[in-house]
């Protein structure tokens, strides 16, 4: 198809519609998508169902990211990093350890969190230990009350445990000083 | 013209009462996909076994077809072999008259696109999909549809018209067409044709099954969604099609659950009973 085969044609228009700029050698087509409107829809129609998505299986860090304004940034960075899954189980896993390197030590420990409760959903034996660098107690109510979260909060370092079997799934304490 | 054999079906993703006691008994065919009814169990995806006996149950009061969403027949460096794990597990499962899967990819080196995309129409991609078809043809016993898919990037440069595309892949490969009414007017109005040239290019011997949805418009474009009741324009398209389709077998009317809540278990079926009396 005008000197591009197939599969440089495929790697040219995943890299455009997942959010990459056109390469150097991209024939004309190519490079007059990256200016195209319609690449700007197909872009947000990957956006939209990505969301859709991770809103389901990542309810609390999706939540949380929305209070801050942070979810669709969150969303364009986790289609931009390349290697997602159509599956809404694996794509959210990915998601979440995206978060767990995040710079904000709040979302870190949430996505932990999260990560700890599909991990341990099935088997009331099984349990998980999360710190987290404050109380998780006033984000966990804020995000499953729909309350306002203090200002400032509890900063102390607590380590949270995970267990279905516990009553409302997790207990949590705060950790020694120096321990955190 | 009426076709004496097209009867009416809808899309299923199990696991949902209403459809059970309002729908099933509205239709003859329900389509299924693979994708939709798997769960992962590590990093390896299953259809549960109580979704099987649903199905098992269901086939016994409507034909199952099957339409793939995961396959990327497309992909130049090689299709998704996981979509075919599913898909035998099902086929072993329950009685299946049909399957399906788009005319697209969605996977290019093995990672997700984020979306169905079209296929450049060259003889590179023809003959690339035409094996792939022969392939599915001699694994399983069954017939095969390649169904028309939307685009809604600026059409790229082609060696032929999207009709042409695929009656050469029927042509060469015997495989039959899944003609998407409601795809068929978003390229029409995305890509600027008149759906009649189409139709008129389209061998019509070669179409078993009809799809019908409606979705929505958004920056101008026609998205293929399944949100939404048919539009009048999509329902003219259907008795013109059928007087000049006499292989189709089924006419599915095409429903995602996301959509559900705020299309409702009524409205389904008052789209269902419109589309049969069409027929």
């Amino acid at each position: 198809m005008n000197a591009m085969d197939l599969q440089s044609y495929q790697r040219s228009l995943r890299r455009l519609v997942t959010g990459g700029p056109p390469a150097a050698d991209d024939p004309p087509y190519v490079r007059e998508l990256a200016g195209s409107p319609r690449l700007d829809i197909v872009r947000e129609v990957i956006g939209f169902w990505r969301s859709h998505a991770l809103e389901r299986y990542c309810v609390l860090s999706a939540a949380w990211l929305k209070r801050q304004g942070r979810f669709d940034a969150e969303i364009r960075r986790f289609i931009a990093a390349g290697d997602f899954s159509p599956d809404v189980a694996l794509a959210g896993q990915q998601f979440l350890r995206q978060l767990t390197r995040d710079a904000d030590a709040v979302v870190q420990a949430l996505a932990r969190f999260e990560i700890a409760l599909h991990e341990t959903r099935y088997d009331p034996a099984e349990s998980r230990c999360v710190n987290w660098p404050c109380d998780p107690r006033p984000v966990l109510d804020c995000l499953l009350g729909g309350s306002a979260p203090e200002p400032g909060g509890d900063k102390v370092p607590h380590r949270v445990t995970v267990c279905r079997a516990l009553p409302g799934g997790y207990c949590c304490e705060p950790l020694p000083a120096g321990s955190g | 013209m009426k076709c004496a054999r097209a009867r009416i079906g809808t899309s299923y993703e199990a696991a949902d009462p209403a459809f059970v006691e309002r729908i099933l008994p509205l239709v003859d065919y329900v389509e299924l996909i693979p994708d939709t009814l798997a769960l992962r169990e590590g990093r390896r995806a299953i259809i549960p076994d109580r979704t099987l006996r649903e199905l098992q149950t269901l086939a016994q009061q409507a034909t199952l077809i099957v339409h793939g969403v995961g396959l990327s027949i497309g992909s130049a460096d090689g299709w998704n072999d996981d979509y075919f794990a599913l898909l035998d597990q099902l086929l072993d499962a329950v009685p299946v008259a049909w399957h399906s899967e788009h005319l697209a990819f969605t996977h290019v080196d093995g990672r997700f696109t984020g979306t169905m995309l079209a296929l450049p129409r060259t003889q590179e991609a023809l003959e690339l999909v035409a094996q792939r078809v022969q392939h599915i043809q001699q694994r399983y016993a069954l017939p095969f549809l390649l169904e028309n898919t939307v685009n809604l990037l600026p059409d790229p440069p082609a060696e032929m018209s999207e009709a042409a595309f695929l009656n050469r892949l029927a042509q060469q490969t015997g495989c039959g067409l899944l003609l998407d009414l409601y795809n068929l007017e978003c390229n029409a109005h995305n890509q600027d044709y008149d759906a009649a040239d189409f139709l008129a290019e389209l061998d019509m011997s070669r179409v078993r099954e009809l799809h019908l949805a409606c979705g929505t418009e958004h920056g101008g474009l026609m998205l293929d969604i399944h949100s939404r009741r048919t539009r009048d324009s999509t329902r003219q398209l259907l008795p013109q099609v059928l007087a000049c389709a006499p292989g189709v077998q089924a006419v599915i009317y095409e429903v995602m659950p996301e959509a559900l809540p705020a299309l409702g278990h009524q409205a389904w079926a008052d789209e269902i009973a419109l589309l049969d009396s069409l027929l």
